[in-house]
């Protein structure tokens, strides 16, 4: 039985990439309607040399948040 | 599967299902055609039925109306009551905030016949005041349609003080039953209603088949034209096989009631009481004892409906969100996270990211099904913090 989502959206809402957060982050952003919509928090580690070393989400949402953010993240 | 979702159906009894197949197999008479023994056949089924319905809510049999759904019931007995209160003049009606959408619904459509309406606010446990009702009455008051028992909360009215007043006031009383109506008694007389709301999918009959009792005395306009059928009240051919399903079913929840409703408040209670020991960030919503009784509800902070709801049905648990896209009424296109209209009247902050579910329990659920849910609900709900961005554990950095 097929849920709500294709197999590769429910792949990374079980197993979702990079999720967590980073606490020395160069960078954070938070995205989202804070007043119960979806909100992704994003965290970003730069060295020197301006390139992205690490990468980590968090997200509240429902499964589809949960899987795009994740899937979002492997395009950094 | 572990089905905890019966607010939104129930699985047919057995006993429903082997009575219904007769009337799809054999005795697939028209009820109107009574003349040779194949109609008279299905005519007496309905006839059965309508006994059966009508002693489970201690009405009279010709006091049962039967159509489709608990929707139909709902608008039958307040856009069928239109004529007879505009000609009386009485074009206000009184209901809840937390009504389902069918009456709802029905009512905003009466605002262009001229009616005017009060929406009466609950308390934080889904009851509404009994003094700001007497308080709403107006000259022209016609109707209070007030719902016995909450499907997403669980609270159960008290519905007889509603009724009382009602009856003093000399003020048409509506009772949407559907949630309640086979798990706990229901007393029509006890009520003080003159029209109330039963549907037989959601006590182990089919669906298809829902009733409107219509107190002796009362008349209703048809929502649609057609021939004699329920005294031309709801005109058509009988749904014979669901109408026998429903009558079976409410046989069945007469007879087994005590037990049944004794079973299920244990099982509720040991839920209520465990989950809400497990799971630190956990709000109950309705009222703990007067709530249906194999019902469940509450909210959590920092996560949502949705993903709660999807990470059961990887564990084969099905249960329902009055806050996830997937239950939202505006339709596939419009989904949003945004809070039930119960959940906002009961007071649960719509401004702060939680999620709700309900777990409504029937009579195939087991203890061990409980316990397995107990077993594997906080590891779930510990997942879905840790990947909240609101979250941060006790005692760490802010």
């Amino acid at each position: 039985m097929k849920g709500p989502y294709s197999d590769k959206v429910m792949d990374h809402f079980m197993s979702p990439r990079n999720m967590g957060e980073i606490t020395d982050a160069d960078g954070v952003g938070l995205v989202g309607n804070p007043a119960c919509g979806d909100v992704m928090k994003l965290f970003l580690k730069i060295n020197d040399n301006g390139v992205v070393e690490d990468v980590k989400f968090k997200t509240f949402g429902c499964g589809a948040a949960i899987a795009s953010s994740s899937m979002a993240i492997l395009k950094i | 599967m572990i089905y905890m979702d019966n607010m939104a159906t129930t699985k047919p009894d057995d006993r429903v299902v082997e009575a219904m197949l007769k009337y799809l197999r054999d005795d697939y008479g028209n009820p109107s055609a009574h003349f040779y023994p194949l109609g008279r056949q299905a005519f007496e089924a309905i006839l059965k039925a309508r006994g059966n319905v009508a002693t489970l809510i201690n009405a009279e049999s010709d006091e049962i109306v039967f159509t489709s759904c608990g929707t139909e019931s709902n608008n039958l007995a307040i856009k069928g009551l239109v004529d007879n209160l505009i000609k009386k003049g009485k074009t206000h009606i009184i209901l809840s905030e937390i009504e389902h959408y069918s009456v709802q619904n029905c009512i905003i459509k009466l605002l262009n016949y001229g009616f005017t309406f009060t929406k009466l606010k609950v308390d934080n446990q889904g009851f509404i005041d009994l003094n700001e009702l007497k308080d709403s009455i107006k000259e022209e008051t016609g109707l209070v349609t007030i719902m016995h028992a909450n499907p997403e909360i669980g609270t159960i009215q008290e519905t007889s003080k509603i009724g009382e007043i009602c009856k003093e006031n000399n003020i048409l009383f509506h009772v949407d039953a559907v949630a309640s109506c086979g798990h706990v008694p229901i007393d029509v007389k006890n009520f003080n209603c003159d029209l109330l709301s039963i549907a037989a999918q959601n006590f182990y009959g089919p669906k298809g088949a829902a009733a409107l009792y219509v107190r002796k005395g009362i008349s209703l306009n048809p929502l649609f034209d057609g021939g004699f059928q329920e005294r031309g009240v709801r005109s058509g051919s009988e749904n014979v096989p669901a109408i026998v399903g429903m009558g079976v079913a409410s046989a069945i929840a007469k007879e087994e009631m005590a037990n049944y409703t004794e079973r299920m408040i244990l099982l509720r209670d040991k839920l209520i009481k465990e989950v809400g020991n497990q799971i630190e960030y956990l709000h109950f919503t309705g009222d703990l004892k007067k709530r249906l009784p194999g019902h469940v509800s509450f909210w959590i902070e920092y996560i949502e409906g949705e993903s709660i709801l999807l990470w059961l049905a990887l564990k084969d648990i099905c249960a329902a969100s009055g806050s996830a896209c997937s239950s939202n009424i505006m339709g596939e296109d419009e989904r949003d996270l945004k809070a039930s209209h119960v959940l906002s009247a009961i007071g649960v902050p719509s401004d702060i990211c939680a999620g709700s579910i309900n777990f409504s329990l029937s009579k195939y659920n087991s203890e061990d099904e409980v316990d397995y849910l107990l077993k594997i609900f906080p590891e779930l709900v510990e997942k879905l913090l840790e990947m909240s961005p609101f979250y941060e554990k006790r005692g760490g950095k802010n």
